[in-house]
């Protein structure tokens, strides 16, 4: 399974993309992974994207997974995201490698 | 119910001296702004403004929060690394300087932001209305931005990496405070090229708010944007620069100022809302080019003219940057005259960026 995020906007409109392969991580990350994209519940946020929010400066997000032949994708404001997606975009950009 | 502290205020009804702010002549109409600012009036004004504008009279805490005098009411919050607005107040309005450099900067930068639209536009806080100035800073963990979220300016600390403290700049701060004002005058819709504008006016803003702090006439400000935000790691002068679009920072890690300074250059992207902090660029530029043509004080005539643009009836929600710059020739001609300087400046700066041909 392969995840990739680009996080763009905010304020100095940088974009940063980071991606992560579970075949590529150790197993008990790997694990980890699986367990928060099986929490995001992308199924239903991929049928509700883009998830538009409010104010200004906020930050989008750009959330593709892709095992095998099947590919989700989810576009998030930062506002409009939820916890259980945020940590899955979080833990993407701190960790995985850039591109 | 009016309470008449200037009796002169008093023999003309709130819709006359709306009507004189909007349509009169410089002295007339400074003069009614100050009225209708000191007058209690002011509230039944703004409901036969928003009559005009199609929206409803506004309602709620905040439109029953105006005071007598024009004064800020800031009320500054801690977020202690968590993302939460409602955080411990940590300084409100009048009290002294708390020694965390995040809080006093949030405080200050927001007293000077309201002076500056009070002082040069007659214009009591966000909404005219006299709405507090919340304020949340250290939000977030490592939170490398700054942001309004509808009803609050947010600043994050940075992530110690790439981007620093976002309250160090005052034109930040500015730049939030201005996203209020647009949004309630405006209503910009944050996409494409209406999105690029409602980035745009908040560059202007923030960059106004420090050009006056400062004293600084439009050929002797730096005309950047976030220029004390960068970690010192970071190659550049800032994040944003309205005098030269893309050449704000050149650096191995974040890479190149992506900003266009001309249509030709326009990125589609449907990243950042379809690039609303890159095509901004664009009309920054003009209003660079505009402010440095007319000369002294950008705020006083560039300034205006944007202002008065942003509240014009003619601007829709999804307006792009052609029908905004019309507006602006318009407010100019109206103002100035059909064959005043003032236009030709305005006329040229457009024209300098491919907007106007």
């Amino acid at each position: 399974m392969r995840i990739e995020v680009t996080r763009s906007g905010g304020f100095a409109g940088l974009t940063v993309r980071a991606s992560l392969d579970t075949a590529e991580l150790e197993p008990e990350d790997a694990q980890e992974l699986r367990t928060l994209v099986e929490h995001a519940g992308l199924d239903e946020l991929s049928r509700r994207s883009p998830l538009r929010g409010t104010g200004a400066d906020r930050f989008q997000y750009d959330l593709t997974v892709t095992e095998g032949e099947r590919q989700r994708r989810v576009v998030a404001a930062e506002a409009a995201a939820p916890p259980e997606l945020r940590a899955l975009l979080e833990r993407v950009l701190r960790s995985g490698s850039a591109g | 119910m009016s309470h008449c502290r200037n009796p002169l205020h008093c023999l003309l009804s709130p819709q006359v001296l709306q009507s004189i702010a909007r349509n009169g002549e410089e002295p007339q109409r400074d003069w009614a702004i100050r009225a209708l600012n000191t007058d209690h009036s002011i509230r039944l004004a703004r409901v036969q403004n928003a009559k005009v504008r199609g929206g409803g009279p506004r309602e709620g805490a905040d439109a029953l929060a105006v005071k007598a005098t024009v004064e800020p009411n800031r009320i500054i919050r801690d977020a202690q690394g968590q993302e939460d607005v409602s955080g411990k107040v940590v300084r409100g309005e009048g009290d002294g300087p708390t020694g965390d450099e995040a809080t006093d900067e949030a405080y200050d930068g927001l007293g000077d932001t309201f002076a500056f639209f009070h002082e040069v536009h007659g214009r009591n806080s966000i909404d005219d209305e006299g709405m507090p100035l919340r304020g949340v800073v250290h939000f977030g963990e490592q939170y490398p931005n700054a942001f309004w979220d509808g009803k609050r300016m947010v600043f994050g600390d940075g992530d110690e990496k790439i981007l620093g403290r976002m309250t160090r700049s005052l034109d930040v701060i500015g730049h939030e405070l201005g996203h209020g004002v647009t949004e309630d005058e405006a209503g910009l819709e944050y996409l494409g090229q209406s999105g690029a504008l409602n980035e745009h006016l908040s560059d202007v803003w923030g960059s106004l708010v420090k050009q006056r702090k400062n004293n600084q006439k439009a050929d002797a400000a730096d005309w950047l944007i976030g220029s004390e935000v960068w970690t010192p790691e970071i190659e550049g002068d800032a994040l944003r620069s309205m005098k030269a679009p893309g050449e704000a920072y050149d650096d191995p890690l974040v890479g190149k100022d992506p900003q266009p300074a001309h249509m030709r250059d326009y990125v589609e992207t449907i990243e950042d809302n379809g690039g609303v902090h890159i095509n901004s660029g664009i009309p920054n530029h003009a209003f660079y080019t505009t402010a440095t043509k007319l000369g002294g004080f950008a705020w006083e005539t560039a300034g205006r003219i944007w202002y008065e643009t942003v509240q014009h009836p003619s601007l829709k929600t999804t307006t792009g940057f052609v029908r905004f710059a019309q507006i602006t020739l318009r407010v100019a001609q109206r103002r100035y005259g059909k064959q005043s300087g003032e236009v030709t400046a305005v006329e040229e700066g457009w024209k300098q960026v491919g907007v106007l041909d």
